[in-house]
């Protein structure tokens, strides 16, 4: 791998900036865990990815341009083989008298993002960047209005259905010293679909039966509006939105639906004295808002609701996520943070998500208990119970729902001013179901995971890790002598971090997945190989 | 007055006026008289353990419906994770062709998916599509104008072998293109286990289930100048097979980086 630095001046108060984020995976073929039978692993063994940033400003014009390679990529479609470069994303951005001009691809968001995001996130194959026109302008000190039109990038092509957007933002303080707060906002964004779109539709409309059929619109509009109020140690944000009829597919995927859909959401926060309390609320009902009905999965989506579950980080613990449904849930969250002292704090989190008639979706109870003795050492431990409703997020009929408790630990020691050790340890314990007499758990069944990680400031990290499939359930691989197996998924990692440059280096065995969402099943086949990846900053 | 009328002029914009609907009725575009009907291909990505696969066959069996003999279908049962056979079924569709074939077109996103005439059609960024792009990409090929004809004849003898004859002729050819010809064979009405959404089905009928693949995989270059006669002689029909429900499946496409079908035709036995 190459090491890429580019440094320039110019006059005056020119900046030239940038990032560079480079990914290569060589592929080592393990039937048994099932790392085979798709392009990478069969004959081509290298697949990679690059993204280049460049920005240069000066005199208030900013232009910026970004350089996009894939070569034998499945970070779009894990089962298959993408290769293609160019430029992913250019823009040219000027102030004039208080109105902000931007040309280019457009990352934005209105209010949380229910209505309108443009934002990109890799790993996930994620670019929503809006190509078009925006522009923003500030009515005094304290509102905002801005609008857009376009159409959402599609990998090197664009969407051919038409986007366009307004939104006005507002603030305002009160009381003494402005210790309240209000920032209210409203926005429409409206979708028109392309010809080629809608004759795909009608299509397929003129196959259902008279019953099912209806007239399809051109124009769907999602209005949104919104409020965070933050007064002296309280916080709380709102918003509601309405979405009129828009084409979206049913739960199970096989037919075209036409329907109006809202969105309410809230978060309310208080945080005093060591104390931090949130609470979280969301109703969601037909949200799904995609550039063509056609699309599924991460593509052509136009919005982002926002999740209403915890992020786990530990390896098991983040094992379960519950995939945000589109077209109906009701979710709520509490989490409970506590310092008692300089020394020991807590973190307590529920959550909760059913469907709009109750069925359970997922639940989640996390506890975390966190000592720290001076900076020589500190521990963390908890336990996580998990309620998961497998049929719905990965569509396997008749499957029980999956319910797991995982106790935890970590313990980090520092050995010296520049070293570090550190240790991690996960439980899961499976349900399962005896049909037959015998118990059988539920999916992969028991997990044991273990990691240490050893740290030579401010530039080496060493991790060594494994995943063990020590109690096999269902899903779990048969070996050689036809019983099923009890795999190791073992990892190394080298890190080297350089100023603002980061190497990695690693050896993974991954396990795979079946994810079914929408009612398209996508396969996610399990790793085994070497990753390298750079990232920089200059 | 002038910042209240650049807020309130966008606004305005997005409601200027209630929009045309389209006409939702309407039935398939039927060719002029005298002229030679491009068929259409469908080749289904398919799977034994494939929940939502049987929802992608009920599809395609509507569309059948709809337009009859210039649709030919083709299940291909591909990928252990969702073509593996269950301890309940009784046959394994599973071909190595299967798997060559799914490489060299495409390997799917997600299940139910299929190809349609192996087309990269407008607007699209890969050619296996969604179950919901089927109908209305179908349509537009059968509206296309044809570019080959196929005839196909062929027989089963006493003794279960199969001869049978392929007639090509180009009607509008890139002389730089080498064009290819692949002859399929596919059985109807084969009673085996499904999972579907209802759960696991042990009496499920699956349809033009794909058996062998006659010529080699990417088929056989063919020449685009002059009429073209192929012959596939004493071809031996498997014994567990039902002769009554096979099909011949004759397919003229284009090589290399693209794969386009220009004509299809099938005959029952």
């Amino acid at each position: 791998m190459m090491l890429i630095s580019l440094y320039a001046f110019s006059q005056d108060v020119a900046r030239f900036s940038g990032s560079l984020a480079s990914n290569a995976n060589f592929f080592i073929r393990d039937t048994l865990i099932g790392a085979s039978n798709t392009p990478q692993y069969d004959h081509q063994l290298f697949g990679g990815e690059t993204w280049l940033e460049l920005n240069y400003s000066y005199k208030g014009f900013t232009v910026g341009g970004r350089f996009d390679a894939f070569y034998n990529s499945n970070i779009i479609n894990p089962q298959g083989s993408f290769s293609d470069q160019g430029i992913g994303r250019w823009f040219v951005n000027k102030e004039i008298n208080g109105l902000d001009i931007t040309v280019g691809y457009i990352y934005d968001q209105i209010g949380s993002g229910i209505i309108y995001r443009a934002y990109e996130q890799r790993p996930l194959a994620i670019d929503q960047a809006l190509l078009g026109l925006r522009v923003a302008y500030d009515f005094g000190e304290n509102w905002t209005v801005k609008g857009f039109a376009g159409k959402q990038k599609n990998r090197f092509e664009v969407y051919e259905s038409v986007i366009k957007g307004i939104a006005v933002d507002g603030f305002h303080s009160f009381g003494e010293e402005g210790n309240v707060t209000i920032a209210p906002g409203a926005g429409i964004v409206g979708r028109t679909l392309d010809d080629n779109s809608l004759n795909l539709v009608l299509a397929e409309l003129r196959t259902y039966d008279q019953d099912d059929r209806f007239v399809p619109k051109y124009n769907t509009y999602a209005f949104s509006v919104y409020n965070s109020l933050s007064a002296g140690n309280f916080n709380w944000y709102i918003e509601g939105a309405y979405k009129s009829e828009d084409i979206f597919r049913n739960q199970n995927g096989d037919q075209f639906l036409q329907d109006d859909g809202t969105v309410i959401y809230t978060s309310i926060g208080y945080a005093n004295k060591g104390l931090g309390i949130t609470l979280e609320g969301k109703r969601t009902e037909n949200f799904e808002f995609r550039t063509r009905p056609q699309e599924q999965l991460n593509r052509g989506i136009i919005n982002f609701l926002p999740p209403m579950t915890r992020v786990n980080t530990f390896r098991l613990l983040a094992r379960y996520n519950s995939a945000t449904q589109f077209l109906g849930e009701l979710g709520f969250q509490a989490d409970v943070r506590y310092k008692f002292n300089k020394k020991l704090s807590a973190n307590i989190n529920f959550s909760n998500i059913a469907t709009l008639d109750n069925e359970p979706l997922y639940r989640e109870y996390f506890t975390e208990l966190t000592y720290k003795e001076g900076r020589k050492w500190q521990i963390i431990g908890g336990v996580q119970l998990q309620e998961y409703n497998q049929e719905v997020y990965e569509f396997k009929p008749g499957v029980p729902l999956v319910n797991t408790i995982t106790p935890y630990g970590e313990f980090l020691y520092k050995l010296s001013k520049k070293k570090a050790l550190r240790f991690e340890f996960q439980y899961m314990n499976m349900n399962g179901s005896d049909k037959t007499g015998e118990l059988v758990k539920n999916d992969y069944g028991d997990w044991a995971f273990a990691l240490v990680e050893f740290t030579m400031a401010p530039h080496w990290t060493f991790t060594l890790s494994d995943m063990y499939n020590l109690g096999p359930g269902k899903l779990s691989p048969i070996g050689s002598d036809g019983e099923k197996a009890q795999i190791h998924y073992p990892r190394v990692d080298v890190f080297y971090t350089n100023k603002s440059n980061r190497y990695s280096l690693s050896y993974v065995k991954q396990v795979e997945g079946v994810v079914c969402s929408g009612g398209i099943c996508r396969l996610e086949p399990a790793f085994s190989g070497v990753r390298m990846s750079i990232t920089s900053t200059f | 007055m002038k910042k209240i009328f650049v807020l309130l002029f966008p606004i305005l914009l997005f409601f200027a006026c209630s929009e045309i609907p389209p006409n939702v009725g309407g039935g398939p575009i039927a060719p002029g008289p005298g002229t030679i009907q491009k068929k259409v291909l469908i080749e289904e990505f398919t799977g034994v353990q494939c929940v939502n696969c049987p929802g992608g066959a009920r599809a395609i069996e509507e569309l059948i419906n709809i337009h009859g003999e210039d649709l030919i279908a083709v299940s291909i049962h591909a990928t252990d994770q969702f073509a593996t056979p269950m301890v309940e079924s009784t046959i394994d569709f599973r071909l190595e062709d299967s798997e060559t074939l799914l490489s060299f077109i495409e390997f799917p996103e997600g299940f139910p998916t299929a190809v349609v005439n192996r087309n990269l059609f407008d607007g699209e960024s890969q050619l296996q599509l969604a179950k919901t792009k089927w109908a209305g990409y179908i349509q537009q090929e059968l509206s296309s104008e044809a570019e080959a004809s196929i005839e196909l004849e062929g027989d089963i003898n006493d003794s279960g072998r199969m001869n049978v004859t392929a007639d090509v002729l180009f009607l509008d050819a890139d002389p730089s293109v080498q064009y290819k010809f692949t002859l399929m064979i596919t059985e109807d009405n084969i009673v085996n286990a499904q999972i579907d959404t209802s759960g696991l089905v042990l009496d499920y009928v699956h349809k033009h289930v794909l058996r062998d693949i006659i010529t080699t995989t990417t088929g056989e270059d063919i020449s685009s100048s002059e009429p073209v006669n192929l012959t596939f002689d004493d071809y031996a029909i498997p014994a567990d097979w039902d002769n009554s429900e096979l099909s011949i499946i004759g397919i003229v496409h284009s090589s290399g980086t693209e794969k386009r079908v220009l004509q299809v035709e099938q005959i029952k036995f």
